[in-house]
Formats: structure tokens, sequence, C-alpha cells
């Protein structure tokens, strides 16, 4: 049997952990830019609750960028309300082992949750998320994609389920899973799952793990990059994707310096 | 004399353990336009990706020669700085990078040492116009939802921008409508000088009318079959190649 996560409900965590709240009513929040909150440094369990009442609209980024030799798991709830929207990025970049459970209670007719999820692994860090969307009622949506890199000796587990009761129909969900693998030492999981209860629904799922793709590596040669910085340059196209849609651009800009992905600008 | 611009010498390839191309000749002379026409699956593409360096595409024998210097054995970034440009039938796309980014790098790869990197947005900007390409597309991933001619015109603008000596031209007019078609040829005819060589492998005679061919080749099983001047494309667009490979 494979280990589907880095942490299970049971471990126990060395830190003190933490609980953050937001709860949401109608019109958007923050009315500017996004919520931007950080996973607290101090190793243990963290919980966060994101309640979306009727017809709120949230942006939020979810950060771990712990210092090296922390350990944590995270645990997200989202309950989405009748016609609320959710836009979450999700990103695992520091500690030793970090894992991330988001659980979505899509509860509320017209309810819409996107997620993005990046798992940056390098060194011999190990992440892992587990995403389960469950949705209860009709005329719901919800989208969850996840980019994992996983470099030297690093791991990185996803797990994604989408559940669609009975009681959804019309419901759209859908979740997609890119891993980049740049080492042969390093260990890339992915578990994607569906489970429909009702017929009238519109799914999809893929998984796809690849190292560098090498026509690519090609395409910027014949343009006079060397390999080295092509390569680069293709390692920070793929961290910048989940980000690219991030609407605040002084928080997307901070994290792709962070990330080391910044991008000269055009104009 | 001085040696030619280019010459691909008896060469022969395999990719995938098939040998594919079965002793390629061919001279391009400074000022030069050679076009290759022939059928689908006979090896066109193959020898755009080998002149270019591509890994998978293994030379068995034979060598390519840029100004005199065989580069048969150098790698596709120093045959770029050797001003030798592959417009790809297929352009690659890559997620999360930029065409900004992209012209950067490649430019500065390229021509640095030649123009001021300061100076890069200026020229971008003023080949945009030239191609019609908006300058939304600087900010978009490099080549990920673009049309066929959207690619197309990105590939005329890198050669532009890029200055070879030397272009190969993959079916560069494929996919575009009439439009494109002109905007792209027209690029690539004022492109054209006296110091400069372009191989350009087209299957229509409609992009040889605005970039007129001095030598025509018909390509075929991997070789040159047959060559000889502009008529020779008109001829191939009425007959078709039955009488060249029969022969
Ligand atoms: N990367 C490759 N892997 C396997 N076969 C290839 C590859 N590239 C070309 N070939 C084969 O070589 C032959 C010539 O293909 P290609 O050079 O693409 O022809 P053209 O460009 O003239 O249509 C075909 O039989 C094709 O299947
Ligand atoms: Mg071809």
């Amino acid at each position: 049997m494979k280990e589907h996560q880095i942490f299970k409900s049971k471990d126990a965590i060395p830190g003190s952990g933490s609980r953050h709240a937001v709860e949401a009513v109608a019109g958007r929040s923050p009315a500017t830019g996004v919520l931007h909150y950080r996973i607290p440094n101090t190793g243990g369990v963290h919980e966060i609750d994101i309640a979306l009442g009727e017809g709120a609209r949230v942006e939020m980024v979810i950060e771990q960028a712990n210092s090296a030799e922390v350990e944590s798991l995270s645990r997200v709830k989202v309950k989405a309300g009748s016609d609320s929207t959710l836009k979450l990025t999700v990103i695992l970049d520091g500690g030793a082992k970090s894992a991330f459970e988001i659980d979505t209670s899509v509860e509320g007719r017209g309810a819409r949750v996107e997620l993005r999820g990046l798992l940056n692994a390098k060194g011999s860090q190990q992440f892992s998320l587990r995403a389960d969307a469950v949705h209860a009622v009709s005329d719901t949506y919800s989208d969850l994609q996840v980019w994992c890199a996983a470099r030297d000796d690093s791991r990185t587990v996803f797990n994604g389920r989408i559940h669609i009761l009975q009681s959804a129909p019309r419901t759209e969900a859908f979740q997609k899973n890119r891993n980049l693998m740049l080492s042969k030492r390093a260990t890339v999981d992915s578990f994607p799952k569906l489970l429909i209860e009702n017929d009238e629904v519109k799914c999809a799922h893929g998984s796809s793990t690849s190292s560098l793709e090498p026509e690519q590596t090609y395409y910027l040669q014949a343009r006079g990059i060397d390999r080295e910085t092509a390569e680069s340059m293709m390692l920070k196209g793929f961290l910048r994707q989940p980000l690219e849609w991030i609407s605040d651009a002084a928080v997307r800009g901070e994290i792709e310096s962070r990330l080391g992905v910044v991008e000269e600008e055009w104009s | 004399m001085s040696a030619p611009l280019f010459e691909i010498r008896d060469l022969h390839v395999a990719v995938e353990g098939k040998e594919v191309l079965k002793g390629v000749n061919l001279v391009v002379r400074r000022g030069e336009v050679h076009a290759i026409m022939g059928r689908n699956g006979t090896g066109k593409t193959t020898l755009s990706y080998t002149l270019m360096g591509h890994p998978k595409y293994q030379v068995l024998s034979g060598s390519i020669l840029l100004d005199g210097e065989d580069i048969t054995q150098l790698k596709p970034e120093e045959r770029a700085k050797k001003r030798l440009f592959l417009a790809f039938q297929y352009p690659v796309a890559i997620p999360g990078v930029s065409v900004a980014s992209f012209l950067r790098a490649s430019m500065k790869s390229v021509r640095a040492g030649e123009i001021e990197p300061s100076k890069f947005r200026s020229l971008i900007k003023d080949e945009l116009k030239h191609l019609s390409i908006p300058e939304t597309f600087m900010t978009r991933s490099l080549n990920e939802g673009f049309s066929g001619g959207e690619k197309k015109r990105l590939e005329t603008l890198q050669l532009r921008l890029l200055q070879p000596k030397m272009a190969v031209l993959d079916e560069t007019d494929s996919g575009l409508d009439i439009d494109a078609l002109r905007i792209v040829s027209e690029n690539l005819q004022s492109f054209r000088n006296s110091d400069r060589g372009m191989l350009v492998i087209t299957h229509y005679q409609r992009m040889l009318n605005y970039i007129k061919p001095d030598v025509v080749h018909v390509f075929g099983s991997g070789r040159v079959l047959e060559s000889g001047g502009p008529e020779l494309a008109l001829k191939l667009e009425e007959r078709g190649y039955d009488w060249v490979e029969g022969a």
C-alpha cells in the first residue's frame, strides 16, 4: 500500500499550531486586492475555516513558507453558500514536511469554488495536498488545478477527490494535476478520484507526470538559448502558471519574487 | 572564390533507428533563395530539424557547412549564434514563459554585443507593427493557445529580430489565411538581401509568388530528386509529383 499523505490525521506533529477563520458575507472581500494569509511558522496543526455566505465573493492566497526544519499540517475547511464564489490559491514552498488538506463543501446552489495549488519541493522536502470537494446541491461548480514540481530528493503527493451527490444535478466539476519531475531521485504520486452519483453532471479529471519536455528545450536552444538557461526558463514557467490568475499584482509579485520566478515587465 | 554561404553534403540522417535522409546535397550562395517542395513524409522537417541540431536526429554521415565552417556537431544554440535560423513547422508552446521574456533571452544570446538590451523593446515594437501582431501578445505564454497563423507570424518576427544570415523556413506558409500569407511573405521578402540565404520549404506556389526562388528542389524519399529554376514550382503545382518520382 502506498502512503497517500505526508502526515496522517493521527500523527503527532511537533509545534504549537494555530486557528484562523474567514467569514465572508455578500459582496467582494476584501473590497480590493486579495486576502493573503501565511501559515504561522510554528509547526504543528493549523486549522483554517473559510465560510462564504450567500453571494459572498472571496479571493484568497494561503502560503506555507515555513523555515527549513518546520513540519506542519494545515487543514482548510471551505463552506460555499448559495451563489458564492471562492478563488483560492495554495502554495507549499517551505518547511521540511508539509501536508495540506482542503475539504470543500459546495452546499449552496450556484456556488463556485476554484482552487489552484502549487507544491514546489526541493532538497529533501516532502509535501502533500489532499483536496476533497463534495457537491451537495444543484448548479454548482468546482475546478481544482494543482502543479507539483519535485527536484532533488523531494517528494510530492496529490490526492484529489470530487464527490457529486445524487442531490446535485447540473454540477460541473474539474480536476487537473500536472507534475514535473526534475530528478530521478524525486518521487511524485498522484491519486485523482471521481465519485459521481448523479448522471446530469459535467466532470473531467486528469493527471500527468513528466520531466522537462525535450521539444521545448530544443525550441529554446534553436533560438540561441543555452540548455541550462532554457531549463531554468521552463521550470520558472511551470511554477508561474498557478500564480497567473492572482488578481492582485502586488501579492503575485511578492510570491513570484520569493519563488524566484519573476519575469521582467514588458511595458 | 569564397565558400558558399550554406552547404549540405551527402547528408544521411536517422530518427528512431530509421534512415530518413538518404544523401541530401544542396548549395545555397549568398543572396539566393532556394525552395524545397515535396510530398508529406518525405523528410523535409527531418532535414530542417537536423540542420538546426535536433538531438533526436542522428547524422549518420555527411556534413553541414555555414560560411565554409562545419557546423554538423554544434549544439542548436551555437548554430543560432552563428546566425542560422529555423522557422518551425510546428512552433512549440511553453506555458508560463512570456513571449517578451523569450524574445529578450533569445536576442540577448544571439545579438549580444551588437545591440544594447535597452534597445530590444523598441526593436520588437517596430517588428510587431510590420507583422500586425498586437502588443498584447508580448505578455502571453509563448505559442500557448495561438492559432496556426499567429504562431507563423511569431516565427517570422523572430527571424526578423535575430537577423540570421541563413534561414530555413519549414512550411511557414501553411495555416495562413490570404492576408496573413501576404504579410508574412512581404516581411520575408523584404528581409532578403545580397548577403543572406533562405531555404523555403513549402507545398504551394502562393508564397513563392512573393519570394521568388532562384532554385527549386523537388524532395522525395529523403533526398533531392530534381532541381531547376522557378518554373519547376509551377510545373509541380500543375502536374503533381508523380512525373519526378517516376523518373
Ligand atoms: N521524431 C520522429 N520520430 C519518428 N519518426 C519520425 C520522426 N520525425 C520524422 N519521422 C519520420 O520520418 C519521415 C519523414 O517525416 P518528416 O521529416 O516530418 O516529413 P515531411 O516534413 O516531409 O512531411 C516520416 O516517415 C516520419 O514518420
Ligand atoms: Mg514537415
